[in-house]
């Protein structure tokens, strides 16, 4: 009896530590490993603000003035332990600047002659996301940006990996790929009330200008969002870039527009499944505009017998 | 729309209560909480079923037995006939589901429930213009399949995938669900404008079964 009873734990023990793993097992598919030399990915911007010199408060906050628009692209050129040497362009209308960086690939530190200068999450390990929960954010002890507009950005809330179209209701989050569903949120509020973008005044803002990022599940890529780092700000001086965003999408600064990484790219035309959950409204009512039709036209003309 | 509207930040700060009107809003508006989105959608498949059921047997049945010929063939106008059975079986089905929402706000509360009805009947009434409204779109979708369809469970089956399909709204698409039934009858829950074309939508498909069965339906 003892036996059987052990030998059928045997049995069950395989499928309890399944189940234990399988929480874990959702996110384990995107380790940091999938970085090699020759990644590359490329955001698209529609007008970038920078400071000219030295940060200035002003009458009306912050004084910077239009780059234009451009794109902000990041290449991997080698890999060295943890440190990732990327060679990073910010081209604004006939204007490119090229920089090379050091990046710890785990703390997304920026180093320079073995000091660290800042941050910049172009990516994010997503083996240390929470678990999927009722509890859909934590706030996260990190460093976003060691610098903007002389600001420390920290402390984020981050999101468990979730559907924009099932969980959120929300439009997928377009890139020059396709459609991205599946992502994880950054989110933090910074003190930063007021900009004056030359004859353009932002702002104020109540608690402070909103960041928010969203990065796809697969690889754990920047997507899209409100997003600044600190090669942004202090290898070229940006700061703030104009929304843009068609009606009912979320607001982006900048959104992928080219990567060679296999993101998680869920719908573009090809994904049925998100297709059809994002235009069900619409898929619903035609059905049954053509069921109330065909009810009406087959017995239009009925006789009581 | 930021990305991260879905974060679901905590909603702070606290309620002072300065007079009577406003305590009775703030109880009114408890209730209301409690009816939220799970009862109004529990409600409104409640309302559904019954309602499919209901005028199918009404209408569509009695096509298919010939009571309704005998009906149409008394001297009495079809308006009257229509407005009648209409009207007996919206007031049975919107009772119980009254009687649904009332059992709740009692049991929930039941002193403030009283206080409520002692204060002002109004704030007691509040919950049945939603529950108007979602009883006359799910009679409106009864009924016109019940004037349209040769059999009585087609009828029913027909209003039930009907009915059942804006419920399932929820579950695909979150987002779309305030400007569809059932959510939107739920005022306080989604836009006012949400309910004003649904209503529109349940008044013309009545006026259009309404028309069916007086003017195109022949006696052989």
């Amino acid at each position: 009896m003892k036996g059987r009873i052990v030998k059928h734990f045997k049995k069950l023990g395989f499928f309890i530590i399944l189940l234990i793993l399988f929480p874990k097992l959702n996110y384990v598919h995107s380790q940091p490993g999938w970085l090699k030399e020759g990644d590359y990915a490329v955001y698209k911007f529609k007008h970038a603000y920078a400071s000219n010199g030295p940060l200035v408060w002003g009458d009306f906050g912050w004084k910077l003035y239009d780059l234009g628009e451009g794109y902000y692209r990041w290449e991997v050129l080698s890999i060295e332990g943890n440190l990732a040497t990327l060679e990073v362009t910010l081209s604004t209308g006939n204007n490119t600047k090229t920089v090379e960086v050091v990046i710890n690939t785990e703390t997304m530190d920026l180093v320079e002659n073995g000091e660290v200068w800042g941050k910049a999450w172009f990516w994010i390990d997503l083996t240390r996301l929470p678990a999927a929960s009722d509890v859909y954010t934590v706030e996260r002890d990190i460093t976003l940006v060691s610098s903007w507009l002389n600001e420390t950005v920290k402390n984020p809330r981050v999101s468990r990996v979730f559907s924009m179209s099932k969980e959120t209701g929300s439009p997928l989050i377009k890139t020059g790929m396709g459609l991205v569903d599946l992502v994880v949120a950054v989110s933090v509020n910074t003190n930063a009330t007021n900009l004056e973008l030359g004859k353009i005044v932002y702002g104020p803002v109540t608690g402070g200008i909103h960041l928010s990022w969203v990065y796809e599940s697969q690889c754990g890529l920047l997507v899209a969002g409100l997003y600044v780092d600190d090669i942004l700000t202090q290898k070229f001086g940006v700061h703030f870039f104009e929304e843009m965003e068609e009606v009912g999408e979320a607001v982006y600064w900048i959104y992928l527009e080219d990567t060679n990484i296999d993101i998680g790219i869920s719908a573009g035309g090809t994904d049925i499944t998100v297709l059809l959950k994002t235009y069900f409204p619409y898929i619903l009512l035609g059905v049954l505009v053509v069921l109330f039709t065909i009810t009406l036209v087959r017995s239009w003309r009925r006789t009581l017998v | 729309m930021f990305f991260t509207s879905q974060l679901g930040a905590g909603i702070g700060g606290g309620t002072s209560v300065s007079n009577d009107k406003e305590l009775l809003s703030i109880i009114l508006a408890r209730f209301l909480g409690w009816m939220g989105s799970d009862s109004v959608s529990g409600l409104y498949l409640a309302l559904s079923f019954f309602s499919a059921i209901l005028v199918s047997t009404s209408f569509a049945s009695e096509f298919e037995s010939g009571i309704l010929k005998f009906y149409v063939s008394l001297p009495t106008s079809r308006l009257k006939i229509f407005a009648i059975k209409f009207l007996a079986e919206f007031i049975i089905v919107f009772s119980i589901g009254l009687g649904a929402i009332y059992y709740l706000m009692f049991m929930k509360a039941p002193g403030d429930f009283l206080g409520l009805l002692a204060a002002s009947p109004f704030y007691v009434l509040q919950p049945c213009i939603s529950l108007v409204l979602a009883t006359l779109f799910t009679f409106a979708v009864s009924m016109y399949f019940s004037v349209n369809s040769r059999r009585a469970w087609h009828a029913s089956l027909y209003s039930l995938i009907t009915l059942y399909s804006f419920y399932s709204v929820r579950q695909v698409a979150p987002g779309a669900q305030w400007f569809l039934p059932p959510y939107a009858f739920a005022w306080g829950l989604s836009e006012m404008t949400s309910a004003i074309y649904t209503t529109f939508f349940s008044v013309l498909l009545i006026c259009l079964s309404c028309y069916i069965f007086i003017r195109k339906l022949e006696v052989s």
